[in-house]
């Protein structure tokens, strides 16, 4: 195989009097940087870039890796508190745990994959997953759960509409179920907003010996060091398409479109996780130093040159070393392509044999798949230097601090006043027949239809299910009592009447939904889902955002640690979710961690038993501004969210925790979308059908409207509790200066029957299921 | 020393640690055994578990690359003098590919596509399982009619046959020991309680000596009482009710360990979970 | 533009090599005592239409669009629209494996009628082609095709492994008919099986 002839230069001297044009040739060549990144490069090489400097560092200087728009403003966000042992920064955060769990550490990565989910909706969703697992697995953690958080168009526009969220679903289910990563639930919303953008945000949590977690850089000490890339022969993934590699390089005269996407392949990662996982454990047992990281974009270039920066070293790589398919490819594609199921280890030279035979003889990965296994590219110099050749010629030559070096883009942000609350005009909509709609709602339908696409058995540490309690509940470690909650929140409507409260609700209630079931809410990740950065407005509401998220977790992480704030200890921006139709609302996506020290006593949101009380605890019914009923049963538009007292809603979280650890409570269900109404019609469709348990309930105690108290979503919770320990929970709400209303019993009838300003409404269980049903099989099945 | 379970990790499985830990729940131990270990390393077992998973990548069809594994001569040839053989999911179907279920080495049965209303390919959820009469050693400690929760979780998993009523006559002759069960506890009748169109309702199918047995649902993922799912009721659901309100301490093992059980009593282990 | 026809073929295979054809080329080699002849081994996702369809370019366009049928950005696929035109498998002995009661492709056919308002029948099976090694090649047609039904079939485990009789059809041919599922050909030339699927759709 030999290299075709490369051109030296990205650009020549006399060229960088216009950067524009530069920039403009550049882009239609697969690279970006901007103009004024063009002057930056040339000046800080002291030379034009050769072709393979030019790509690392637009992959570098992108939005996705610099965040060169949003970090000065990502620092509004509290990231520490006690148990944080790794905040943002790398490829996941990583918190400590308790006992009995406190020779472990908890694992957390969030991210995006939404433009390439939009264009091709199975390879998108599969390999957002792919990337998010890896960004777990490269701290030397086994990978014990993945949830996403989508957010897809109307499906009644477009058949298209339709096949990205089949497709979508397809992804996750075809690669978290061949991996064997349980699949822990998320949130589905439906607008006509993501039409054409949609949001495809994935998240992955792991385990860790907490003495074991590795580090994504060069080990300190003499070494030597060897690079060691492991994993899918190298192709020309994410350039195969580009004009980069056609045009200037003269590689790819197929004329095909191989390898311009991505490819996911979880059975190679399945067989490289377990490969993994003895690499670690040999690498533990003898005490030998290492440094891990996955492959994303930028691939080998960006993962060596950054494994070497962080560990403040230069690094030689030998690009000819490199594992690759048997086809001609330019050495910088081959450098830089976003092949997928790859890391890349930096360990002892003296065991980096013993580690690649692990990979190409013990475990045969070449056996398995064409061309897979491990080679030795390289190794780590102390001359601050990086540098890449291909059979001696070399490909990048730069200073390691080039790498590290920053990128700022100042944009301009311009805030808007957020929409006004809902003002109730004539209500007047049948409510018995309201509540059947919301049910019978895309987004407030039953999601069992798609979860059961999902495995979310496998691994046997799962507790509560997704669609059994408000947050999916896991036991990390087989044996021992210690639970792990996950819960994820983000409300588009909201978002968009105002980008701070909706940002606050966000946090609230992911971290609500994790108290839900007993678990202390422990730390926080998320991804911004933004528009373009260019567009004032959009960085307004960013901004505002940034603003909303800080002020809930600084409110909201007491019961982690006293005083202390809920700590994002991973996160991702998307943005450019734009188009000429407009920028998506503003979506901040936040996914809490909860802690149970008793997985034992996690609580569901299912009605248990009849004859126990029903007590509503939280905001009192005041209003329907942003909730589904005026979105969807009056068809108005977005209004602002209810308001939200963050002093309140802590309590009631303590509440919530303390009710489930002294084990008062037998059900809590959080009061959300569609209110109370939809929160009990969800507790009675939660239980078995076979225990035939109804709901009585009389909401007259909460002095509201009839419409406001069935379907206000002002933040609360539902809880069952005995006759015999209802009055702890009502003192304990006392103590802590919430409200709670009596509201009902769990009856014995297989009916929800609410009472409510002189009228009786009720609906069969056979009718209220009906309705939730209904929704999501229409799309599978096209009866549109 | 305790019997020893080999545990087949073909590349591509990913349930083998869950099964593994239901293995050492009832007392026996479990070595994992790599897809290109020494096959007359096999030999020194005294039982087989092929674990749930995408063996090979579910390459040419479920189960068909897995079954022509050098590994799987040894297990046919120890699986004839008697030792127990459990394949779960994926590896259920890599033991009816192989012919050792329903036995002789003869391929005799099939686990299709699932087939199911309003939708289609894989399918997960938890169902119910029925102990049907059989000689089978991995239930024969139940009374027949005994049901079971646990999960299923596959794209095939409907049993069949080239000619119709082939299922029908393993039932009758003792071979179908567990049935997907009805809301009544009786056979299931329909979707979602038999979640794929299995053929009699069969959801798990052993060899005529009872020692081999391929069932698709994953008992090893129902080994904590506490993960039952809150859907399904049942006596189970109501023990884990009354564990869990009782304070939630000295945990019970889940309903699926009954399956281990029966290996262990089979090996003369008194049951410890 | 060539005219609209009521049948086609589209043969679709991976860019990349293919794993599965790779395992098990090394399987039946390794494993099947019919194997050690065989040399080479390919295999295509085989989607056959019926109905009132467009014109070639369009027809190209329609299936290009949807991943319902095919991934432009992984797989390839060679359109066959008349029996004249040649499969892409040429020479060697094409095996056709289908799922017996399943093989439409309900979904395919609703996303069709959404996009074109046209009603299409879609089935889709595997091809398994299958070359033999020079010198071990059984002698004639009729050899050959005996052989690869020994290949494919399963009954145990060093025979068969394409098909699983108990809940798959397959059929042999070296030339493969257009069509090939919707219904049996008439003049069965050079075939070793019937086809599947022959009931009317």
């Amino acid at each position: 195989m030999s290299a075709p002839a490369a051109p030296v230069q990205a650009w020549s001297p006399e060229e960088l009097a216009d950067p524009g044009r530069v920039s403009r040739r550049l882009r239609a060549r697969g690279v970006a940087l901007e103009p004024e990144e063009v002057e930056r490069l040339h000046e800080l090489l002291g030379r034009p870039p050769r072709w393979a400097e030019a790509v690392l560092f637009g992959i570098l200087w992108s939005e996705h890796c610099s965040y060169k728009s949003t970090r000065h403003l990502l620092k509004r966000l509290p990231v520490r508190a006690p148990q944080v042992l790794i905040g943002p920064g790398e490829d996941a955060g990583v918190v400590a745990l308790p006992a009995p769990c406190e020779d472990l550490a908890l694992v957390l990565a969030h991210e995006s994959h939404n433009h390439p989910s939009q264009v091709l909706p199975v390879e998108g969703a599969a390999t957002g997953v792919g990337g998010i697992v890896r960004d777990v697995g490269c701290m030397g953690a086994e990978v014990v759960g993945v949830l996403d958080s989508l957010r897809f168009g109307d499906p009644r526009d477009a058949v298209h509409v339709r096949d990205v969220v089949r497709g979508v679903v397809e992804g996750i289910a075809g690669y978290g179920n061949a991996l064997g990563v349980p699949n822990l639930g998320g949130d589905t919303v439906f607008d006509r907003a993501f039409d054409s953008h949609v949001l495809v945000n994935v998240m992955a949590v792991g385990i860790a010996p907490r003495d074991g977690v590795l580090r994504s850089r060069v080990p300190d000490g003499d070494g030597p060091w060897a690079f060691v890339l492991i994993g899918k022969p190298t192709d020309e993934s994410g350039f195969g398409g580009a004009a980069f590699a056609s045009d200037e390089l003269g590689a790819d005269d197929s004329g095909d479109r191989r390898g311009a996407v991505q490819l996911p392949d979880p059975f190679l990662k399945r067989v490289l996780h377990v490969a993994n996982a003895e690499a670690f454990r040999r690498i533990r047992a003898r005490g030998i130093p290492a440094g891990f990281k996955d492959l994303g974009a930028g691939g080998v270039a960006c993962a060596t040159s950054e494994l070497a920066a962080a560990g403040r070293r230069g690094a030689r790589i030998a690009l000819e070393a490199l594992h690759r398919v048997p086809r001609r490819i330019a050495p910088e594609v081959l450098l830089c392509s976003e092949t997928q199921e790859r890391y890349a280890w930096v360990v002892p030279e003296a065991f980096a044999a013993e580690l690649a035979a692990l990979y190409n003889d013990e475990f045969a990965l070449g056996r398995l798949h064409p061309g897979a296994g491990a080679s030795i590219l390289g190794r780590a110099t102390d001359d601050g230097r990086y540098q890449v050749t291909w059979h001696g010629e070399v490909l990048v030559d730069c200073e390691v601090e080039a790498i590290t070096h920053g990128r700022h883009a100042p944009r301009v942000a311009r805030r808007r006043t957020p929409r006004a609350p809902w003002k109730p005009r004539r209500i007047g909509h049948d409510p018995h027949q309201a509540l059947l709609t919301l049910l019978a709602s895309y987004d407030l339908g039953a999601r069992d239809y798609l979860f059961r696409h999902y495995d979310s058995e496998v691994q046997g540490r799962t507790w509560l299910r997704p669609g059994d309690a408000d947050a999916v509940v896991i036991r990390p470690h087989p044996g021992r009592a210690l639970g792990l909650a996950f819960a994820v929140a983000g409300q588009p409507h909201w978002c968009a009447a105002d980008p701070e409260l909706g940002a606050r609700h966000a946090v609230a209630e992911a971290a609500r939904n994790v108290a839900c079931t007993g678990a202390r809410p422990w730390a926080l990740t998320d991804c911004l889902n933004f528009g373009s950065p260019e567009d004032a407005e959009v960085m307004g509401d960013f901004e505002a955002t940034l603003e909303g998220l800080a002020v809930a977790a600084e409110a909201l992480g007491g019961l982690a640690a006293h005083g202390q704030p809920l700590p994002f200890v991973s996160g991702n921006v998307s943005l450019y979710n734009q188009d000429a139709g407009g920028a998506i609302p503003p979506s901040p996506i936040v996914m809490c961690a909860g802690v149970l020290r008793e997985i034992s006593s996690a609580v569901g949101l299912a009605a248990q038993q009849a004859g126990n009380f029903l007590v509503l605890v939280g905001a009192s019914r005041e209003g329907l501004t942003g909730s589904s009923y005026v979105r969807v049963v009056r068809r108005e538009d977005a209004c602002a969210p209810p308001p939200l007292d963050l002093s309140a809603e802590a309590r009631l979280q303590s509440l919530a925790v303390a009710a489930a650890e002294g084990r008062w409570v037998r059900a809590a269900h959080d009061v959300s979308e569609g209110g109370v109404a939809v929160a009990l019609a969800e507790m009675l469709l939660g239980a078995p059908a076979t225990r035939g348990l109804g709901i009585d309930a009389d909401l007259g105690v909460l002095e509201a409207p009839l419409e406001v108290s069935l379907f206000d979503e002002s933040p609360g919770i539902v809880f069952e509790i005995s006759p015999e320990r209802a009055p702890r929970l009502f003192q304990a709400a006392r103590e802590r200066s919430l409200l709670a209303w009596p509201i009902g019993t769990v009856a014995a009838h297989d009916t929800l029957r609410l009472r409510a300003a002189g009228e009786v409404l009720a609906w069969s269980r056979v009718e209220l299921a009906g309705a939730a049903e209904s929704a999501l099989p229409r799309v599978w099945n096209e009866e549109l | 020393m305790s019997p020893r379970i080999a545990v087949l990790q073909f590349p591509g499985v990913n349930g083998e640690d869950e099964a593994a830990r239901a293995i050492q729940r009832v007392g026996l131990e479990a070595g994992i055994v790599r897809w290109n270990a020494p096959p007359a390393s096999l030999a020194a077992y005294d039982g087989y578990l092929l674990p749930g998973g995408f063996s090979w990548q579910d390459r040419v069809r479920a189960g068909a690359l897995a079954a022509k594994s050098p590994l799987m001569d040894v297990l046919a040839t120890e699986a004839e003098r008697g030792k127990p053989v459990l394949g779960l999911c994926n590896g259920a179907q890599v033991l009816v590919e192989a012919g050792l279920v329903p036995g002789a080495g003869e391929v005799q049965l099939a686990l299709a596509a699932n087939r199911m209303p309003e939708r289609t390919g894989y399918h997960a959820r938890w169902i119910e399982v029925r102990v049907e009469r059989s000689n089978c050693l991995f239930t024969r400690h139940l009374e027949p009619g005994t049901v079971v929760p646990m999960p299923v979780a596959h794209g095939e998993g409907r049993f069949t046959g080239r000619t119709a009523g082939t299922v029908e006559r393993l039932l009758a002759d003792g071979c179908v020991p567990l049935r997907y069960a009805g809301p009544d506890g009786g056979p299931a009748e329909q979707f979602p309680d038999n979640p794929n169109g299995s053929e009699a309702a069969a959801a798990g199918v052993c060899n005529a000596a009872g020692n081999v047995l391929a069932m698709m649902p994953h008992p090893e993922r129902a080994q904590d009482l506490g993960q039952m799912a809150r859907a399904l009721g049942g006596p189970w659901s109501d023990a884990r009710d009354a564990w869990q309100a009782a304070g939630g301490t000295n945990e019970p093992g889940g309903p699926g360990l009954v399956v281990f059980e029966g290996l262990a009593r089979h090996l003369g282990v008194g049951v410890t979970a | 533009m060539r005219p609209a026809k009521s049948l086609a073929q589209a043969w679709i295979a991976l860019n990349t090599d293919d794993p599965a054809a790779v395992s098990a080329l090394a399987t039946a080699r390794e494993r099947l005592e019919a194997g050690a002849a065989l040399a080479g081994l390919t295999r295509w996702r085989l989607v056959e239409l019926r109905g009132a369809l467009p014109p070639l370019d369009a027809l190209q366009d329609t299936l290009h669009r949807s991943t319902q049928f095919y991934n432009p950005y992984k797989e390839r696929a060679v359109l066959r629209t008349g029996p004249s035109e040649r499969a892409p498998c040429g020479g060697a002995v094409a095996v056709l494996v289908t799922e017996r009661g399943g093989g439409r492709r309900r979904a395919a056919e609703r996303w069709w009628k959404h996009e074109t308002g046209r009603a299409v029948e879609v089935r889709e099976g595997v091809v398994w082609a299958l070359t033999f090694d020079r010198g071990l090649e059984p002698d004639g047609d009729r050899a050959r095709l005996a052989r690869a039904k020994s290949l494919a079939v399963l009954s145990d485990r060093a025979h068969g492994l394409f098909c699983n009789p108990h809940a798959q059809d397959w059929a042999a041919a070296i030339d493969p008919p257009l069509p090939w599922m919707f219904a049996p050909p008439r003049r069965p030339r050079r075939s070793a099986h019937p086809t599947p699927g022959g009931q009317p759709a």
